[in-house]
């Protein structure tokens, strides 16, 4: 009888226990998607596009690196990365999974376009970032990663010309980070953000590239204007 | 009385025995089904980026049947044409016609492709039409201008060759002759097709003091974009045979044409924006794959390297790659390079010769 008390006695101390426990915020999935766009129209390859200043382009390849996404939240900052880097093409709106946060309240998120650089220096870099077989985003002549690649031919407002332009942007100093304000999750069962990425802003904001001629931007020092175009393209829907 | 019963059960008992004798085949050694596991030595500077299809692991049996079948003339109509016909060993698994010729003698429209480095593919042919090599096996089997066999003659065909059926059990498990079967065999024997030894790979390992001084200007102009107001020269080379593939996996329009008499990766999307775009291939082997282009138009890589140099034509699909590059300011897409840079660029593509990949002899035809 006894023994049965002590065995219903501690039954009963266990279970207190385990109420007692701080329980632990559910993980959720981190799900980003970007949706490419000119002027608000979906962007497809080859479709002539115009720019909010009358000129107009046509993309015939556009892919870029994303990663390193931070989460904050007023009691820390996460990264929920299975990958550090995402290879991105302009013309699939793109969902990535990017793996698990437990559950905060977040209210921004950080993110990079482009490489470290430190994964930028390395050869062996496996995935999405496997040079052998995403060459067309690897500079072989100085042995570093494209951030962006924007190739395509655009018409000037004035002269109905056809001009083809390559932009390539590389280069430790032209990486992008910013971040992401007040941001706003589709539904409560996991982080989904929806950004737009505007492409119209790589060739306007704040620094207007010219259109009127062939356009080639194939070094890091050429790139830099792109790069500061860049930080403007994402925002969130 | 009883050593009749003895007699008839002797006989019934000799009866059972012949009876199963004539109806069991001779079964052959080969015919037990317990295949080895072919170790695929993936050089590490080719990547990871692969895949081999779980429901065709490669063994010994399925490689040593693929290779029979490659080489084997009796997979055409006519019995005149395998694979290693338009795809020979010597010249890196491409033929040395400018358009192969098919059962009959009829020419095919493209010039035979390299066969190298084929796991890393993302899609087969000029056009990309195929994204796997088990589907891409068929396409010349059935191709009137290839070799012009139906499938369903073809299985019945290698049924009645006697090795065969022994080769298929051994290999996967039933001596049924299939069309998945000879699709799974030949494509293991085209995985196991990897070029990774050439003198460029030994400059990767061992460094500059591989090359002679032209070979490694030629490779840092292959791989330089121009910039004329910075003074720098290079070939535009990179941007499309860049990576240890030499290729970018891409399609592009290298400015053959204005019009275009085959449309290439066109006819496959239906969208007009990819006519005349084909698929860019490596350039590992380049000096034995001649001629050169997906209609073998030009017979030498000084003829390439001239078109590159002073006769791209431009048209609303030419890659923007090509259209912008010039080492001399406003005239793109004339590249503008000096007679001794596109003599120091040759060089450069003769160190992607693989002797070894040529002579293998586990690539060469097990026939002869």
């Amino acid at each position: 009888m006894k023994r049965i008390l002590t065995l219903i006695v501690l039954g009963v101390i266990c279970l207190t226990c385990n109420r007692t426990e701080t329980p632990v915020p559910k993980a959720k999935k981190v799900i980003i998607s970007l949706s490419h766009l000119i002027n608000n129209q979906i962007l497809t390859s080859n479709k002539y596009y115009n720019l909010i200043n009358k000129d107009s382009i046509r993309l015939v390849k556009l892919k870029y690196y994303i990663g390193n996404f931070v989460f904050h939240s007023p009691n820390a900052h996460l990264r929920p990365a299975t990958s550090n880097y995402y290879l991105i093409d302009g013309f699939i709106n793109k969902e990535i999974n990017i793996g698990e946060l437990p559950a905060d309240n977040y209210h921004s998120v950080s993110y990079t376009i482009g490489i470290d650089s430190v994964t930028n220096a390395a050869s062996n870099n496996t995935g999405d970032l496997d040079v052998t077989t995403n060459g067309d985003m690897y500079w072989a002549w100085t042995k570093e990663y494209k951030f962006l690649v924007n190739e395509g031919y655009s018409k000037n407002d004035t002269s109905q010309k056809e001009n083809a332009f390559v932009i390539h942007v590389a280069g430790n100093s032209n990486i992008v980070r910013d971040t992401l304000r007040n941001i706003v999750f589709q539904n409560a069962d996991n982080y989904h953000l929806i950004c737009k990425v505007d492409i119209g802003k790589l060739f306007l904001s704040p620094n207007k590239v010219n259109l009127n001629a062939p356009i080639d931007i194939q070094t890091e020092a050429k790139a830099k204007p792109i790069s500061q175009n860049i930080k403007k393209m994402i925002s969130l829907y | 009385m009883n050593s009749i019963y003895k007699l008839i059960a002797l006989g019934l008992f000799l009866l059972i025995i012949a009876c199963q004798k004539s109806n069991t085949d001779p079964a052959p050694a080969t015919t037990i089904y317990n295949p080895t596991s072919y170790n695929l030595t993936i050089p590490s500077h080719l990547g990871n980026n692969y895949v081999i299809p779980d429901s065709n692991k490669l063994t010994v049996e399925g490689v040593k049947l693929g290779r029979k079948l490659f080489y084997d003339k009796r997979l055409s109509k006519d019995n005149t044409i395998s694979c290693g016909s338009c795809h020979k060993q010597q010249f890196a698994f491409t033929d040395d016609n400018q358009l192969s010729k098919g059962v009959g003698g009829k020419l095919g429209l493209r010039n035979s492709m390299s066969l190298t480095n084929l796991i890393w593919q993302k899609s087969l042919f000029w056009d990309g039409r195929v994204v796997g090599l088990e589907e891409q096996v068929m396409h010349p089997i059935r191709d009137t201008l290839e070799m012009a066999m139906s499938i369903p003659q073809l299985c019945d065909k290698l049924q009645g060759i006697s090795e065969y059926p022994a080769l298929f059990k051994g290999a996967f498990g039933s001596d049924r002759i299939t069309p998945p079967l000879i699709m799974k065999a030949i494509a293991q024997f085209e995985r196991t097709l990897i070029s990774s030894n050439s003198k460029y790979d030994r400059y990767l390992t061992n460094g500059s003091k591989e090359f002679s001084k032209k070979e490694l200007l030629g490779f840092i102009l292959f791989n330089t974009h121009p910039v004329p107001e910075q003074n720098i020269r290079g070939g535009n080379c990179g941007d499309c045979h860049g990576g240890n593939l030499q290729q970018s996996l891409d399609f592009e329009n290298n400015g053959l044409d204005a019009i275009f008499k085959d449309v290439g990766r066109g006819r496959v999307t239906r969208n007009m924006s990819d006519n005349g775009k084909f698929k860019v291939p490596s350039l590992r082997n380049i000096a034995l794959t001649a001629p050169y282009m997906h209609d073998g138009r030009f017979k030498t890589l000084e003829e390439v390297l001239d078109h590159y140099n002073e006769h791209v034509v431009s048209s609303n699909t030419l890659s923007p790659l090509i259209a912008v590059a010039s080492n001399i300011d406003g005239s793109a897409p004339k590249l503008g390079l000096t007679k001794d840079e596109k003599l120091a660029i040759l060089a450069f593509l003769h160190t992607l010769t693989d002797s070894t990949f040529i002579m293998n002899p586990e690539f060469s035809d097990p026939n002869k």
